[in-house]
């Protein structure tokens, strides 16, 4: 009888742990353009070693010129953001800020500059150096999106209409999310963030089916407002009072309670594509965040 | 072009340019 080699009886399979370690692809995201930041270091150096040796001219060159890389750094990392966020939407504007290219033109500028100033080059050289530099920046890291992603837009909605509403819902589940950080509550922290995730696969659900909007739109604009009051309301009565009333409590509760409800139902039946019952929960919502106005 | 050539040859474009000009800089703004 031969014998199993011992690593066939091992098993491949590694458990699932979503917080263990972050996905290789989160990670090379947020490594991108750390390589902006590392080249310039020599010009730090300088900077500091010329300031020391009294060279003012020197100091004030090597410092701009750090200080212009590391605000081109910054900006192409905001740019990336922003891209890598357009990337993931199925509906999405193109960024209104090109915030890349800028970073990649300052970038050339900043080194066209340091060569002429800092290194000697003369003006022809130092020129072609910093288009190098933009044309390098421009390969490895591409210029920003220019075109709006509409695809999937059907009859009945424009595409102008689908991206507002889904901005401004985005902003509103934004809002709930920084007023549930200061919110010290583990139990009311919990069940916002339910809240914001359920939203958000609502908004994808949106984004899925566009023509999905017109029944989604009481919601996004009652219901998702209403959340985002509510929990600042009382965020703000938290931040400002020492203890906060124990009716403020359970209203906030009640009021939590039937926002979960509702936002599961709402998903639900976008995916039936049933408003009618909707409509009548929603109301009837409307109706609680009026009488809870004590928020 | 490629799109991995592109992104090769950006990566040396661009990390030679500013790599050299901010050292060769160090050199004449300190030495």
């Amino acid at each position: 009888m031969t014998e199993l080699p011992s690593d066939t009886t091992r098993s491949k399979a590694r458990r699932y742990r979503p917080d263990a370690a972050p996905s290789p692809r989160k990670l090379s995201q947020r490594m991108k353009g750390i390589l902006l930041y590392l080249m310039p270091a020599p010009l730090l150096i300088a900077a500091i070693a010329t300031l020391v040796s009294a060279n003012l001219y020197e100091a004030l060159i090597a410092s701009g010129a750090f200080a212009a890389y590391i605000l081109a750094a910054s900006l192409a990392r905001h740019g990336f953001r922003i891209e890598q966020e357009y990337q993931r939407r199925k509906i999405a504007r193109a960024p209104r800020t090109p915030f890349k290219t800028i970073a990649g033109v300052l970038t050339g500028i900043t080194t066209g500059a340091l060569a002429w100033l800092g290194a000697d080059y003369n003006i022809i050289g130092a020129t072609a150096i910093g288009g190098a530099a933009f044309l390098g920046f421009a390969f490895y890291y591409g210029l920003d999106p220019r075109r709006d992603k509409t695809e999937g837009i059907t009859i009945g909605v424009t595409v102008e209409e689908v991206i507002e509403a889904l901005e401004e819902a985005e902003l509103s589940i934004e809002a709930i999310d920084e007023a549930r950080k200061s919110i010290g509550n583990a139990e009311y922290s919990t069940r916002l963030r339910r809240i914001t995730d359920k939203a958000r696969q609502i908004l994808s659900s949106i984004e899925a089916d566009p023509s999905r909007l017109s029944s989604a739109r009481k919601f996004l604009k009652v219901y998702l407002d209403g959340a985002r009051r509510v929990t600042e309301g009382y965020a703000r009565s938290q931040a400002t009072e020492q203890a906060v009333p124990e009716a403020l409590e359970t209203d906030f509760n009640r009021v939590l309670d039937s926002i979960e409800q509702t936002f599961n139902e709402q998903q639900t039946q976008l995916l039936e594509n049933n408003t009618f019952d909707l409509d009548v929960q929603i109301s009837v919502l409307e109706q609680q965040l009026k009488r809870e106005n004590a928020f | 072009m490629n799109n991995a050539l592109k992104k090769t040859v950006g990566f040396l474009l661009l990390s030679a340019t500013v790599g050299l000009v901010s050292l060769q800089s160090f050199f004449y703004l300190v030495f």
